[in-house]
Order: C-alpha cells, then sequence, then structure tokens
C-alpha cells in the first residue's frame, strides 16, 4: 500500500476519503466481514452511509496489474434486507491481496482498469460498470424513497457520462420526484427537445405542465412520438414493486400530453390525447377524470369493456403483437444497453437462478414488456404475422433465454436492485391485495384466485408459453380442434367468453387513431390470424366491430387497484392452471363493472346529473360504497343537489372513517356554511389545518367559518392564503369572490370570479358570482347571460334558474320568469324558495288565485317566513279581504321586526286600491 | 340631499360605557371603507390611532374646538350607529363631554343629525343615527363628521381612542327590502 488516502468512486468518496478508509482499515474491514460479523465490519467502516453499514457481508480485493487496486466491497443484503448492489471501492494501493488470502478471504483479479473515475473521461469498461452500479444504487434509493440520495447519486453518474440521455433522464427525474420542476427542466431539455430519449421527454414534459410551459413540453412529446407510439406496458408489464420503470408507455404518455394540451388551450387534442390513453389503458383514471371535466360527451357504461390490453393482462395469451415484439426486442435492447453486459451485472447469477427457479419468469415478462415498448411500431407489426416459428424459439428452453432476456430488459430501462424482493414477501402481498380488493371472487377463492391472476400474465411471456398453450387448448377444446397458432387461441378464447365485451375490447386495443398505420398493421394481423385458425371470421368480425365502436373509450380504475392487482400476480406462485383464464375474466369482468359504476357515477357528477351519480355510486357493492372516495363523490352529488343535510351526513360519515382526507373537504364545509353549524366547520376546520397545514382545502374551511362568524375580511385572508397554496384552486377564488361581495366590494369581486372561471371553465359557482355582482350593480342583462352560462354548466341547479326568473322579472319579462321559476320547481319540487318566486311573479301578473293557492301552500311549508305572510298580506289586499291582509301582515310583522318599515306602509295603504307590486324588490 | 335623516337635534346624554364591544349581528363596520381625516391632531397621535384597533393608543387634537373627525366615503352607505371609545378615567380632562354628528355631501352642506352629551364616560360608548320613525333607521350619506364641541373639565384637546361605524348589512338577495327569517329560504337562497 503506497498510500494511506483512498479514492472511492461516486457516493463513496467521502467514505474513502476519511482517514479512516485506509486499506489497512479497508481489510479490517474485509476481515471483520469475512467472518460475517456485519456489525463490526460497519463500525470499522465510519461511513455515513447507511445501507453500508447495514449491509456488508464480504469484501473482495481486485488489485490490477498497475498501482491501482479496486476493493471491491460486495455487498450482500442480510436476507430480510433488500439487495444493495455491490459498491466498490477503489483505492490507490497494492493490493493486498496476499494478505487477505492469507486471512481467508476471497480475492478477485480484474483486468486492469484504465483510470479512475474523475482522472479520465474515458468510458472503460469499468467506468461502465461503475455507472451501472451507480444506476443500481440510484434505483434502490428510488425504491426506498431517498430522492436526495438518488439526486446526489444521479450527479455522480451524470458527471461519469454527462452526454448519456439515460443518466441525465436519471438525473431529471430525481429532480422532478423531489418537486424541483425548475432543475429537472433544465437538466433534460435539450435531450428532450432532440426527441432522442423518451424517458427525458416525458419527464421534460411533465416539469414543463409543473412550470405551465405547455408548449414546449407538447413539442418534445411530439418529438418523441416514435419512441412511444406503439408502446404500451399494461399486457404484459409487471408493475410490481420490484420493478420499477422509469420509462413511460403509451397511455401514460397520452395522458401526459393530454392534460399539456388542455393546459395549453387545445382542448379538442387534449381530448383526443385522452380517449387514446384510456383506450390504451382504461385503468388511466386521471385521464377519465380530466376527460368529464372537458364535458366531453362520454357513454360511461360504454368504458369498461375489457380491451385486448386488458385481455392479454389477464388473459393467457396476448393476440399476436406481443410475439414480434418479443422477437425483435433483443436487437432493440442491446442498442439502448450501454450499462449491462453479463458479465458487469453483479446479478447475473443471481437473475439466472431466479429465472430457472419460476419466479424469474416475471421479470422476464416486465422484461418482454419493455422491449416490446421500445419498438417501433410498424416494421414489428409485419413481424408479427410470422410470429408462431420464432416463439416457439423462445418456447424451448426455459432457463437460458430467461436469462439473457433478463439482461436486455436491464439494458433498455434502468435495471432494478431488488429483483429478488418480491420473493419474501409474497404472502404479504397477496393479503394486502385481497384486503383492498372487495372483489367477491377474489375473497371467495383467494389463494386459487392470486395463481390465476399470476398465471395470465406468465403465460403472456414466451417463457411461460407452453402453459399458455396448454391452458388455451382446455378451455377452447371444443371451440377449435387443432390450434397450431398459439396467439389465436387465447383470441379465440376471448372472444367466446367475453361475446358482449369483444366489441369495444378489440377495437380499443387498435392502436391510437392518431397512427392510422398501426391499425392497419393490425388489420393484417388479424387476416393472418384468420387464415390460420379455424375461428378466422370471428376475429374479423371483431376487428371491424371495433372500429365501429372506437369513438371515446372510457376507462377508470384507480391505479391502486390495478398495482394490487399486479402484486397479486407477482407474489403467487406460478404453475399452470388449466382453468386459469375464467375466473381472472370473472374477476376482471367484476372489476370493470365497478369501475364503469364509479366511472358512470363520476362523469354524471361532472355533468351535474345527480340523480343518475347518486345512482350509479349506490349501485356499487356495499365495500366500495363505503369507501372514502366514493362517499365523497355521494356527498358532492348531495350537495349539488342542495340536499345539504343529507350531505352533512355523508360527510360526517366520510370524516369519522377516513379523518386525514382533505379532498372534497372545501365541500364539507360549504355544506356545514350553509346549514350554519358554526360549531362543527370550527371544529372542522381545526381538524383539518392539523392535519395538513398547506392544504387549500383546510385554508377555505378556516374560511367558510370566518365567513359564518362574518367575520369578511378575515374570511377573505384564508381563502387568499388557500389559492396561494393552489393557485389552481378555483372554488378558493369563487369563495373569495362571495366575501368580495360582503364586504360590497364588487370590482374584487368581479377580479375573483373571473381568475375561477380562468383556472376551470366549468365552474359554475364562478359564473353565478358573476351574475350576482351584476345583479347587484343592476346590469341586468349582464347578470342573466352569466347565470345562464352557469345554468348551462348546470342545468339541473333550481337556485341559478331562481336567479335568472329574478333578472327577468327586473327586466320587465314576468313571463320568462314565470318559466324560469315553474323550472326550478320542477328541478327541485321541495324548493320553498322557486315556490315564492313563482307564486309573487303570479301576484304580479295579476293571477292572484293562483298566487294565493301556491302562497298558502308555501304557508305550510315554512311557517315562520315574514316576507311570505307579508306577501299573503298583500295578496289579501289585492282580494279586498282585509281581515286577513292584516292578519298576515302582522305575522310578518311579528317575524321580522327590522322589516316593520315596508310593513307598516303596506299596511297604512291597505285602503288605497292601488298597489305597486314589485316596487319592492 | 344627502341626508335622509332630516331629523334636528336631539338632546341625549351617555353615563359611563361598554368594555366590550357587542355590536348587533345584523351590522357591519362600515368605517374600513372611508377616508377618515381629522381637523388637527399631536404627531403621533394622529389619524391612525383611531382606527388601529388599539386601545392603548389615542388621537389627539391639537388646535381649536369644535375638534372634527371627518369620515368621507366614496360612494352613497347606509349608517345606523357610530361607537367610540372613550375613557375618562385615564384621559380625564381631554375626554368629550359633547359631541355632534354630522352629515352630507361634503364639507359644503354638512348638516347636524345628533348630539350627545357624554358624562365620565368610560369604554365603548354607543350613538345611534336611527330616528324615531321605522322608515329612518339609517342615514345613508357620503359623509358623516364627528365633532368635539368640549371636553370635560373643560379641557382644551381631546383625546378618542377608537371609532367604529355601523351599517345594516347589505340583503345577499339583491334589490330585496327584506332578509328571509326562514331557514328553509335563508339557506337554499344561494349559491356558494
Amino acid at each position: 500500500m503506497r498510500r494511506a488516502g483512498g479514492l472511492a468512486l461516486g457516493a463513496f468518496t467521502q467514505v474513502a476519503g476519511s482517514a479512516a478508509a485506509t486499506p489497512a482499515a479497508l481489510i479490517d474491514h474485509a476481515v471483520c466481514t469475512s467472518h460475517n460479523n456485519s456489525h463490526a465490519a460497519a463500525r470499522s467502516l465510519p461511513t455515513p452511509h447507511r445501507p453500508l453499514q447495514r449491509c456488508l457481508t464480504r469484501a473482495r480485493v481486485a488489485p490490477d496489474q498497475s498501482t491501482l487496486a479496486t476493493v471491491r466491497v460486495g455487498v450482500h443484503a442480510p436476507t430480510n434486507h433488500p439487495i444493495l448492489p455491490p459498491l466498490r471501492l477503489r483505492l490507490q494501493s497494492d493490493p493486498p491481496c496476499d494478505h487477505l488470502r492469507s486471512l481467508g478471504i476471497a480475492c478477485d483479479f480484474f483486468p486492469p482498469p484504465p483510470l479512475l473515475l474523475h482522472l479520465e473521461p474515458a468510458m472503460g469498461p469499468s467506468s461502465n460498470a461503475m455507472a451501472a452500479q451507480l444506476r443500481q444504487m440510484i434505483l434502490y434509493h428510488f425504491d426506498n424513497n431517498f430522492y436526495d440520495n438518488a439526486l446526489f447519486l444521479a450527479g455522480r453518474l451524470n458527471s461519469i457520462d454527462p452526454r448519456n440521455s439515460d443518466s441525465i433522464h436519471l438525473l431529471a427525474l430525481c429532480h422532478l420526484r423531489l418537486g424541483q420542476y425548475k432543475a429537472a427542466y433544465d437538466y433534460c431539455r435539450l435531450t428532450a427537445l432532440r426527441g432522442a430519449h423518451l424517458g427525458c421527454a416525458y419527464v421534460f414534459a411533465q416539469a414543463c405542465l409543473a412550470l405551465e410551459k405547455h408548449t414546449e413540453g407538447v413539442a418534445a412529446l411530439e418529438k418523441s412520438r416514435v419512441l412511444w407510439s406503439g408502446k404500451t406496458q399494461l399486457g404484459g408489464g409487471r408493475h410490481e414493486d420490484a420493478s420499477k420503470r422509469f420509462l413511460p408507455d403509451a397511455a401514460a404518455v397520452f395522458c401526459l400530453l393530454g392534460k399539456l394540451l388542455w393546459a395549453n388551450n387545445d382542448p379538442k387534442r387534449a381530448v383526443e390525447c385522452y380517449v387514446e390513453a384510456l383506450k390504451l389503458n382504461p385503468f388511466m383514471w386521471d385521464a377519465f377524470e380530466r376527460l368529464c371535466e372537458t364535458n366531453t360527451p362520454i357513454r360511461a357504461s360504454a368504458i369498461f369493456k375489457p380491451n385486448p390490453e386488458l385481455l392479454a393482462f389477464l388473459s393467457t395469451g396476448r393476440p399476436g403483437d406481443e410475439f414480434p415484439l418479443a422477437v425483435a426486442q433483443p436487437v432493440q435492447s442491446y442498442k439502448t444497453s450501454n450499462w449491462y453486459t453479463p458479465s458487469n451485472d453483479p446479478f447475473n447469477g443471481k437473475i439466472a437462478t431466479d429465472s430457472s427457479s419460476g419466479l424469474g419468469s416475471s421479470n422476464i415478462t416486465s422484461k418482454l414488456n419493455i422491449g416490446a415498448s421500445s419498438i417501433p411500431s410498424a416494421p414489428m407489426f409485419s413481424l408479427s404475422v410470422e410470429t408462431p416459428p420464432s416463439q416457439h424459439e423462445f418456447d424451448g428452453p426455459l432457463g437460458p433465454p430467461a436469462a439473457s432476456s433478463t439482461h436486455q430488459v436491464f439494458a433498455m430501462e434502468p435495471p432494478n436492485a431488488p429483483v429478488r424482493r418480491h420473493r419474501p414477501e409474497p404472502s404479504v402481498n397477496g393479503e394486502m391485495a385481497k384486503l383492498r380488493f372487495g372483489d367477491r371472487a377474489r375473497l371467495k377463492t383467494s389463494s386459487s384466485d392470486v395463481n390465476d391472476v399470476a398465471e395470465p400474465r406468465k403465460t403472456s411471456s414466451q417463457i411461460a408459453h407452453p402453459k399458455r398453450t396448454i391452458s388455451g387448448h382446455s378451455t377452447q377444446s371444443s371451440a377449435s380442434g387443432g390450434i397450431s397458432d398459439p396467439t389465436a387461441a387465447p383470441q379465440r378464447r376471448s372472444v367466446r367468453l367475453f361475446k358482449k365485451d369483444r366489441e369495444t375490447s378489440v377495437p380499443a386495443a387498435a392502436p391510437p387513431a392518431p397512427m392510422k398505420d398501426l391499425r392497419e398493421i393490425r388489420k393484417v394481423r388479424a387476416t393472418g390470424t384468420r387464415g390460420r385458425t379455424a375461428t378466422t371470421s370471428t376475429v374479423g368480425r371483431v376487428v371491424s366491430g371495433n372500429r365501429k365502436q372506437l369513438d371515446p373509450g372510457e376507462g377508470a380504475l384507480k391505479e391502486p387497484r390495478l398495482q394490487s392487482l399486479d402484486m397479486d400476480a407477482v407474489s403467487a406462485p406460478q404453475r399452470p392452471l388449466p382453468n386459469d383464464g375464467s375466473q381472472d375474466r370473472d374477476a376482471l369482468k367484476e372489476l370493470l363493472e365497478l369501475m364503469s359504476k364509479l366511472a358512470g357515477g363520476y362523469h354524471a357528477l361532472c355533468r351535474y346529473q345527480m340523480p343518475l351519480a347518486l345512482q350509479c355510486f349506490q349501485s356499487v357493492p356495499t365495500q366500495h360504497r363505503d369507501s372514502p372516495w366514493v362517499l365523497a363523490q355521494i356527498g358532492k352529488a348531495q350537495y349539488e343537489q342542495n340536499n345539504y343535510l343529507e350531505a352533512e351526513r355523508t360527510f360526517a360519515r366520510l370524516r369519522k372513517m377516513c379523518p386525514s382526507r382533505m379532498q372534497d373537504m372545501e365541500v364539507y364545509s360549504t355544506v356545514l356554511w350553509h346549514l350554519k353549524n358554526d360549531t362543527e366547520l370550527a371544529f372542522l376546520s381545526h381538524e383539518l389545518v392539523e392535519t395538513e397545514r398547506l392544504s387549500p382545502q383546510a385554508w377555505c374551511t378556516i374560511g367558510n367559518s370566518f365567513s359564518l362568524s362574518r367575520d369578511h375580511d378575515q374570511a377573505l385572508k384564508c381563502f387568499k392564503r388557500s389559492t396561494q397554496l393552489d393557485p389552481k384552486f378555483a372554488y378558493g377564488f369563487t369563495l373569495q369572490g362571495h366575501e368580495h361581495v360582503e364586504n360590497e366590494e364588487y370590482e374584487k369581486a368581479l377580479l375573483s370570479y373571473r381568475k375561477a372561471i380562468a383556472v376551470d371553465r366549468r365552474h359554475y359557482n364562478g359564473w353565478y358570482g358573476l351574475g350576482k355582482v351584476y345583479e347587484k350593480l343592476g346590469k341586468y342583462d349582464m347578470a342573466e347571460s352569466h347565470y345562464r352560462r352557469a345554468a348551462e354548466i348546470n342545468p339541473n341547479n333550481s337556485i341559478i334558474r331562481v336567479c335568472i326568473g329574478a333578472v327577468l322579472e327586473k327586466q320587465k319579462k314576468p313571463l320568462l320568469a314565470l318559466q324560469q321559476y315553474e323550472k326550478a320547481c320542477e328541478l327541485a319540487p321541495t324548493s320553498a324558495i322557486s315556490k315564492f318566486k313563482k307564486a309573487r311573479v303570479l301576484l304580479s301578473m295579476r293571477r292572484i288565485r293562483e298566487a294565493l293557492a301556491e302562497f298558502l301552500d308555501l304557508k305550510d311549508m315554512v311557517p315562520d317566513e315574514s316576507s311570505l305572510h307579508f306577501m299573503l298580506g298583500r295578496t289579501y289586499k289585492v282580494l279586498h279581504d282585509k281581515s286577513n291582509a292584516i292578519r298576515h301582515f302582522t305575522i310578518a310583522l311579528n317575524l321580522d321586526p327590522k322589516a316593520s318599515q315596508y310593513i307598516k306602509e303596506a299596511m297604512e295603504d291597505l285602503d288605497d286600491d292601488d298597489d305597486q307590486m314589485d316596487d319592492d324588490d | 340631499m344627502a341626508t335622509e335623516s332630516s331629523e334636528g337635534e336631539e338632546e341625549g346624554k351617555i353615563t359611563g360605557g361598554n368594555h366590550v364591544l357587542i355590536v348587533e349581528d345584523d351590522l357591519r363596520e362600515l368605517g374600513k371603507k372611508a377616508a377618515w381625516s381629522v381637523s388637527s391632531c399631536k404627531p403621533g397621535n394622529g389619524v391612525g390611532s383611531l382606527r388601529d384597533d388599539n386601545l392603548e393608543t389615542y388621537w389627539q387634537s391639537d388646535g381649536a374646538q369644535p375638534h372634527l373627525v371627518n369620515i368621507q366615503f366614496q360612494k352613497k352607505v347606509k349608517l345606523q350607529l357610530v361607537v367610540l371609545y372613550v375613557d375618562f378615567k385615564l384621559d380625564e380632562s381631554y375626554t368629550p363631554s359633547k359631541i355632534s354628528i354630522r352629515s352630507g355631501d361634503g364639507f359644503h352642506n354638512l348638516k347636524e343629525i345628533k348630539t350627545m352629551e357624554l358624562i365620565k364616560p368610560s369604554g365603548w360608548v354607543y350613538v345611534s343615527l336611527s330616528g324615531n320613525d321605522p322608515r329612518e333607521t339609517f342615514v345613508n350619506t357620503f359623509m358623516l363628521q364627528i365633532a368635539v364641541l368640549s371636553n370635560h373639565l373643560n379641557g382644551r384637546d381631546t383625546h378618542v381612542r377608537q371609532i367604529k361605524l355601523y351599517g345594516p348589512r347589505p340583503n345577499p338577495i339583491p334589490h330585496q327590502p327584506f332578509h328571509f327569517t326562514s331557514r328553509e329560504f335563508i339557506t337554499y337562497s344561494c349559491v356558494r
């Protein structure tokens, strides 16, 4: 050892740089670890790096021929710890191998590494490997949500190879996850705008969305369209916790693109994108929600047909296209892979064993998917016609291909350290998934079910292929005799099983509209299968049927659910079940049914069709109906129906169930505001602010609380804070407007309402507020047009109708006003105020008997309303029923002594015949 | 004419005062919308002290009587109640004893609507602007002037610690003289 000071790579510079990291210390350390005394090892190496402390078990020393030695500390996780990839410390010292050997420690000799990282920029094989290891570490930290660590390491990785898109991607991704959008934006801007790297483009676009640089984001995504347009990861992609992917698939990109376009004031294209995203992956709930918010007419019920992606996801085999993709994959993946070559991969051995053990297949499938996703569409698809043979190649040897493909996968996509992680966890995952899933089928057949779910996935991968064929045959035997083409089988079976679903599903599978060529290719494929199989005609029909139905597919599944499904699959031991498909399909069907109900409800809610929404939500199984999300939606629907009492009850239940839920709490607070329930409101605001001080909902609640106690300035401050916290929180602006109105600051109120509308054009409360201000200012025509905008958005709100009626009355159009009031009464038969207004306008139109009938009716509903008695008095006055008139005037006076001036006036004029009906309002 | 309340002088006497400011629920503070000015003040005890919600600070006049507080609004407002915080125990000869309240479109046509005698007041003193007739519950005006005509113990300058102005709350339903009284009507009369 020539020098005491060591030099370490990347993150471990500090380690090696510290005095204790001398070779001697390392050897001590190695000795300790060789005796499997990891605690001692950790103590001997005073590193701040905790994983190291936890995981060191073995040290290998690899000297080179020159003076450089590489001490490689192979890090192996204790059994209960996720794998920490080997980290390598390189020391400028003589190889202490002999010494180590004498201590019984294995020493590996490495070929001479070029030079140390920071000393020489050339990417030698070892720096390649170092980068790969860094990458592993980054992913490890991603997995554990240590984004700061990941960021640091990504910085190191990036300095190893600053021009590599992958490292830029990782670095930007770190920044993005840390919420440092600008940094993410800056880092990947060049790469993204070149359109060469999908990950960069995606991260860039997300940063753009956050930074509101929508045009650039759209440009980046469009530029890289080739990279993602054909991709889909749903079918075979395992999104279990062990394999995170950092490259998006087409559905994700479409969703993001839609958001960007929407923000960029291009609603038409945005809607198209959302639709595409949903077509590719109906579980894109986000896209669905946004689609609802765009007020696009969607047939919610039609959404939830299993589309081909889903079927592939579940069914035994994925129709056709997967195979060609798989075949093509190796090429692709090698192209992109800089990092991993088998020899460099510290996990090589591991993975191979894994795959052979059967669990590996899931990895492989994910790999396959990745490969598939990366494949540009057209040429591959042409391959697809000839899929079967190529597939068989894969079928034969289970083990070796799996291993190799793993490597490819890793190369393709950021490699994942914790490949093995899922192994120890299966039971837990399964449990969780079961718990989360309310599905009956699932609960019923818990263990077998899990297996089932796993099964289809496995089959979708080539490795599992034999199983698939088996299962396919068994289920299908009656339908088709000799099926030489494995791909055809699953399709056919699905067709048979889901006659109903088939139409939508297959079309949905068809690639998104913009990519015409893809679709054509697919058609070709379909015909190809037809030639081969007996069921051709069905397939053909399906395809055509699809196209008919291609319009907005709509899907809604919540991500978590999907994930849990995945977890199921992952954790389940894979064994071929002959009947695998049907149960899965039933589960899927049920799931989709549930989702379609929820989606239908949400859609109706967004379109303010409350009865329909409530009906949808009520129809879901109890365990879902009692979930916080559904309860919140029900509460909102009841609120929008002006059924505040029910809404309060619903929200109170929701609070009890899920006190930490912040979403929609502003609605609850408004409900309480309407009900003048100040204690509950104050309590709620305290609780919310304690739960999450920085949420706009909490501040809205506080504001409402102040508003109810008539401290409008204070309320205004709170509402302002809510919009400061989230400038996209339209309701916060509207509430500000209301408070300004209370303070009679009409200009400011107008501004606030307009801000609300700018954020969300479908925010009818904002339009209503504008109408109210204009009405107060006496600009009745303006008020009317704004009220009408509000009514357009929310056609079923009786209060808005009443307001329209009021301004129409002001404009001396009593007949039209009457129509509005009648409509309002129709919408809300129990609404006293619409009835009251209607009766009043009847009175002013001299339809006195009708008016009287209405008023008398109302008197029973609301006996303590002074203005009602006042109007009754007037009505009797017109009818020359003096005693009754005086009686009701007196009641009115008693109920509202403050209005005595008007009432006394009216009583004094009792003898005058002429009677100005409208001058009082 | 700006002042709708055309009532003449009405002599009233107020003793004592409230330590807690209690105002009816259907009134709201309007002073914050007004421009406030005073006829004179000592440096450090300016007009700001009248509106700072701090009972420790006070406005102190520095000139000849009467000492005036002018409150001008951008638009006509309905005013119903003036509340002053004065404290004889602290301010002694600086405590106002006779005040007059005037209203009008501007300085040129102010008309006295109320005069009030304060006898050793301590705390919030309420001066209602309402007349006897129910039609004259409030004053609809552009400007209000509060004049301190004399102080206790013949003091020259005056101390006033706070002045609040209240008017009726506007009806949430535009152009309707009535407030709804029933819960049913109130709750379901507006969108929020």
